[in-house]
């Protein structure tokens, strides 16, 4: 009403005052950015050449920083990337990844050719703190404490280990014992 | 006037040759043993410390351990096991979170732990980003009390650090 009065001089004052309003519920929608976030996305760099933006993209990065709310992607409750073992660099793709919550309920989910996989809140919701293991075939391994709240695995799990991280997921710690790895369905979605 | 404050004061300060410290006495705080810290500590690690929560060097409350927050550079968060320094760096970030509180709850032996943050946050009873971790009694909250109050019950420490990791289900 405020903005009719404002704007109002005669036949076009309310269609100005209606069109300003038009504007401020498009802005109060599309929501405010957050410059943390922002910074944080940025930091991560550009796409590796030669793959697209999508389930095969940007493995062991933190992937919660775009996709959550205040980001820019579709928000994951949980994602990473499982490599097969502490300090390679090859990644495995087929693992079953299962996560068991504080209520006892399981999700689980496979990487993807690029050893990712993602979890989105549609799927499961958790109650924290969350257990995770890795499956492939008869080997499993876990995930020696739980989750209280962090949906990036490599928020934790940077590459190196370190005084604050665990380093990378990975399959097999054993390296007399090898692991048959899974056939993995490269290009289907996890 | 000027002059007679002076002339009072020269004596005090010019007589004995030294100079006075006027600083005020300090209090001595008291803090929760250190003997024995070390089952807190582990419960604390196991339920506070991981990496996503106080494993964190930017938390008020830093907590240090095995499988989490590491004191030594060379260390990691994957292997080894708290080293004596670690413990010690805990036991101050718990005690300098909210030092005079904590010494009038040590004092009063245990009397009311929830004037302490890390009691309430932990209980849920404030705000806290991790959720509400224990409740009045649990095995944690029991840990935690018990060591404001002047004597560990480690098995309730040892409910909590040592439980047995929960397995999938078939």
């Amino acid at each position: 009403m405020r903005a009719a009065a404002i704007f109002s001089d005669g036949s076009h004052g309310p269609q100005r005052a209606g069109l300003l309003c038009s504007a401020l519920l498009a802005l109060a929608a599309a929501g405010c950015p957050d410059p943390a976030v922002d910074a944080q996305i940025a930091a991560l760099g550009p796409e590796a050449a030669g793959v697209a933006v999508g389930p095969l993209h940007r493995p062991n990065q933190p992937c919660v920083v775009c996709h959550q709310e205040a980001g820019n992607a579709a928000a994951f409750v949980f994602g990473g990337t499982v490599y097969f073992d502490a300090t390679g660099s090859k990644a495995v793709g087929g693992v079953e990844v299962a996560l068991l919550d504080a209520a006892g309920r399981v999700h689980r989910t496979v990487t993807n050719c690029a050893g990712n996989f993602f979890v989105r809140p549609g799927e499961w919701q958790p109650t924290f703190p969350v257990w995770a293991t890795l499956v492939a075939g008869e080997h499993s391994i876990d995930m020696e404490s739980p989750i209280y709240r962090e949906g990036s695995c490599s928020n934790c799990h940077q590459t190196p280990a370190g005084p604050r991280s665990a380093g990378q997921v990975f399959l097999s710690d054993d390296p007399d014992m090898p692991v048959a790895l899974p056939p993995s369905n490269c290009g289907a979605r996890p | 006037m000027k002059l007679a404050r002076l002339l009072l004061l020269l004596p005090a300060l010019g007589c004995s040759g030294q100079a006075i410290d006027t600083r005020p006495e300090p209090r001595l705080l008291q803090a929760p043993p250190r003997d024995g810290f070390e089952p807190v500590a582990d419960a604390l690690q196991a339920t506070c410390g991981t990496l996503d929560c106080h494993g964190q060097v930017g938390r008020n409350l830093r907590l240090y351990g095995s499988r989490g927050l590491r004191l030594d550079p060379k260390a990691t968060s994957a292997e080894g096991t708290t080293t004596a320094a670690e413990y010690e760096a805990t036991f101050w970030s718990v005690v300098g979170l909210e030092p005079e509180a904590v010494s009038t709850v040590v004092r009063e032996r245990g009397e009311d732990p929830t004037r302490l943050s890390l009691i309430r946050k932990a209980r849920g009873t404030d705000h806290h980003k991790g959720g509400t971790l224990m409740k009045s009694g649990d095995a944690l909250d029991r840990c935690l009390t018990s060591w404001l109050a002047g004597t560990v019950k480690t098995e309730a420490c040892d409910a909590i650090s040592l439980a047995p990791r929960p397995m999938l289900p078939p």
